[in-house]
């Protein structure tokens, strides 16, 4: 998975390409520990594959950190994810543009 | 003077132009043989050139043929180099031979072109290793090569030294320095183009500088206080010697005079270097070589001084080492030689000496480097290249640098740590996996393992979990939470391992006791979400289904917080998902409204859960199992048993999966409502 981020003064863009599974949620755990002074993220999904439960995982932790700081969007939802994303309730607490 | 400097500096500035040109021309190919051909071929005329359009200086013609076959062979490719060298080299003897074009140094001019080739070859290979010389480098290299070639002229006219030593005095300096800066300001030049360019005069700190560098620092200091110590030696002893011998000619030949003018005789003859007046009262010049001229009251007085013994002064305003002595009463006799005569000897010889140290020191300097460059330093290398090995994993990797006592006790001292490293790793690892073992065993054991209830007849039962790793996340779980209540669980948590493993255990006990305290399945959701969401540090999240049975009336109460779609079988018609209103994954957020659904279940009616591990299984292609695939198998087992139905579906699984590791635990629970227990039963 190829993650490639973008800064734009307080809001942050993560734009994630391929497979977010077991094996490659720990790099984006990584990313996600530090959004310090970060308001807005922005996930862009235009190229994600998949997302397991381990990924799912992080973008919760990530949620609730945003919840706290700012606000968290993701964007270019495929609809196979978005199925993962109603079929495990997600699609309740994450904003989906 | 002044014209030479500019002129020569016209000629190596050409060079250096060239240098770039043919950088330009090559630097974004490989070199083929083509490239290295035209490369020879071009500096070789350069050279060539270099030949024919010489700088005039003092009688002499000077040039930078040299830089030819140097700059192709160091900046380029080394067989270009001596391509090079050859052709200027054999051109300069043809010309020196046939065209009479400076066949005096024919000789050590065409030997050090060709050599220049072959040297650059070999350095560029062995010392440099393949990169372009620094420009302090390229300096000692074009300076080096012609004081190999005045050496060269030296030594081919050792039976005519004073013309030798006329060239060599003339030429040198100019040679090699303009060949040297030639060489030098292409290097720049180069390293400017290709961005290596480094200030030299920024100090390196210790932990930048290579050991060769270090090395070759010091090596430089004390060979050149060599080379200079052992010159002072020689000269001075060379001067004292040189004094002597013509203090010995000169009395000689004053004494053969003095006797020979006393008898009167008509020729008097001295040695060529020798030069002797008869000098008058009146200071007219009575016989010698200026006979009849006037000297200088000053120089007359001068001699009239130093009457009887040897003394330096001038000689017709010529710096010289003279005896003066009376003949008789009306006239002296002063016989001299003319420093350049007294010293030429001496001076030759110290040209020779320079030259032939510079070569030996360098010869020592650049081997000695090698060797270091050889022995110690590549020796390094190699062991660095085998710990880098190491250090990514490969621990089976030996060090095998042996080739003196320090380096095999180096090697054999790091093979020893390794092994002992593996050692302790592979008691970890033992101890690591005994304890998975035993994990795997308290998790399968915390599974219900008995799918058949004693007088049982309203229902088919049976699971199977098959974790990725040697423990999972998924668990599945069916037990009695009233009479003629049977509750049915699937639930999978994000992750895998022991965290995944110990978070299922914690789940696994949250859901059944608050199962079997009363409740509906929406109550023992929400309650086990929010027993998981306290203390959870580790932000860990379970999907869960949960089926409450009534096996009276076959109503199931379900629940579901984030977990798959469950496939149900009514007895007329085939699988399929029913897509239930979700909630989220248990232990995501405190708080969660769970919803819950109602299915009615006939006779003959299956029910079919299973964790995320079936419907996203991967096969080598990176291709999803799916539901559909599994929909389809689930449509061919009608006739099978629930444990049969199980199986099939893991059959087909492993059948996609071929050689793909399992990617996720796979956890599946099959249920199949036979008929409506009776109230008395």
């Amino acid at each position: 998975m190829n993650i490639n981020k973008s800064k734009d003064g307080n809001s942050l863009n993560i734009a994630l390409e391929g497979r977010l599974d077991t094996t490659t949620a720990p790099q984006l755990d990584e990313e996600i520990k530090a959004l310090d002074g970060v308001a807005k993220l922005v996930f862009d999904f235009s190229k994600l594959e998949y997302i397991s439960s381990a990924g799912l995982r992080v973008l919760l932790s990530a949620q609730k950190i945003m919840n706290k700081q700012g606000s968290m969007v993701i964007k270019n939802v495929s609809d196979e994810i978005k199925e993962i994303f109603e079929v495990t309730g997600f699609i309740d607490i994450l904003t989906i543009e | 003077m002044l014209v030479m400097i500019i002129r020569m500096s016209g000629v190596t500035a050409l060079y250096v132009v060239l240098t770039v040109l043919v950088w330009l021309w090559t630097k974004e190919k490989k070199l083929s043989a083509f490239h290295k051909i035209v490369i020879g071929i071009v500096f070789g005329i350069s050279s060539i050139l270099s030949t024919h359009f010489g700088v005039p200086f003092e009688n002499m013609i000077i040039n930078v043929r040299d830089i030819g076959p140097l700059a192709a062979g160091l900046f380029f490719s080394p067989p270009a180099g001596i391509i090079a060298g050859l052709i200027g080299g054999i051109e300069r003897y043809i010309a020196g031979t046939y065209f009479n074009v400076g066949s005096y140094t024919r000789i050590a001019c065409s030997i050090s072109t060709c050599l220049a080739g072959f040297v650059a070859f070999a350095m560029k290979k062995k010392v440099f290793n393949g990169k372009k010389p620094s420009p302090l480098y390229a300096f000692f290299m074009g300076a080096v090569m012609e004081v190999f070639h005045m050496y060269v002229v030296f030594i081919t006219h050792r039976d005519d030294m004073r013309m030798a030593f006329l060239v060599v005095s003339t030429c040198a300096i100019p040679m090699i320095v303009f060949t040297g800066i030639g060489m030098a300001v292409s290097s720049i030049f180069l390293q400017v183009l290709t961005n290596e360019w480094k200030n030299p005069f920024v100090k390196t700190d210790d932990e930048h500088m290579s050991l060769s560098q270090k090395f070759q620092r010091w090596l430089f200091l004390i060979t050149s206080i060599v080379i200079l110590g052992s010159f002072i030696f020689t000269y001075i002893l060379q001067t004292r010697s040189a004094y002597q011998n013509s203090k010995v000619t000169i009395e000689k030949n004053a004494t053969t005079i003095r006797k020979n003018y006393l008898l009167d005789r008509f020729n008097l003859e001295a040695d060529s270097t020798v030069i002797y007046e008869i000098i008058g009262t009146d200071r007219i010049v009575i016989r010698g070589k200026h006979k009849g001229d006037e000297i200088s009251a000053k120089e007359y007085e001068q001699f009239m001084r130093n009457v009887g013994k040897f003394s330096e002064g001038t000689m017709w305003g010529i710096k010289s080492l003279y005896y003066a002595d009376k003949v008789s009463e009306k006239a002296i006799i002063v016989t001299g030689m003319n420093d350049s005569e007294v010293y030429w000897y001496r001076d030759a010889e110290a040209y020779e000496i320079a030259l032939s140290d510079i070569l030996l020191f360098t010869v020592i300097y650049v081997l000695i480097a090698y060797l270091v460059n050889q022995i110690v330093v590549s020796n390094i290398w190699l062991i660095n290249k085998s710990l880098a090995k190491i250090t990514n994993g490969n621990l089976d990797e030996v060090v095998t640098v042996r080739n003196s006592s320090e380096f095999a006790s180096l090697s054999d001292d790091i093979n020893q740590t390794v092994l002992t490293l593996k050692g302790y790793i592979d008691a970890a690892e033992k101890r690591i996996e005994q304890e998975l073992i035993l994990a795997k065993t308290i998790q399968l054991s915390a599974l219900p393992q008995n799918f058949t209830f004693p007088g049982n007849v309203s229902f088919e039962i049976f699971a199977s979990m098959k974790p990725a790793k040697e423990v999972g996340g998924d668990f599945y779980d069916f037990f009695f939470v009233a009479r003629g209540k049977i509750a049915l669980v699937i639930a999978d948590v994000s992750g895998k391992g022991i965290p995944a493993a110990l978070f299922m255990m914690r789940s696994k006990t949250a859901i059944r006791s608050f199962a079997e305290s009363g409740g509906t399945p929406k109550e023992i959701l929400m309650k086990s979400n929010d027993a998981l969401c306290e203390g959870n540090d580790a932000e860990m999240f379970v999907t869960a289904w949960i089926g409450i049975v009534d096996l009276y009336t076959g109503v199931m109460t379900c629940a579901n917080a984030g977990h798959e779609y469950p496939a149900i079988m009514h007895a007329d018609g085939k699988y399929e998902l029913i897509k239930d209103a979700h909630s989220l994954p248990l232990a995501a957020m405190p708080g969660t409204k769970t919803k819950e659904y109602e299915i009615q279940l006939l006779p003959g009616d299956r029910l079919f859960v299973y964790t995320d591990g079936v419907a996203e299984a991967l096969n080598e292609d990176t291709k999803q199992y799916g539901t559909d695939r599994m929909l389809e198998v689930l449509n061919t087992t009608q006739d099978k048993n629930i444990k049969e139905t199980l199986e099939a579906v893991s059959d087909s699984l492993n059948e996609f999966k071929g050689n793909a590791d399992q990617f996720d635990d796979i956890t599946m629970l099959g249920f199949e409502f036979i008929r409506k227990r009776e109230f008395d039963e």
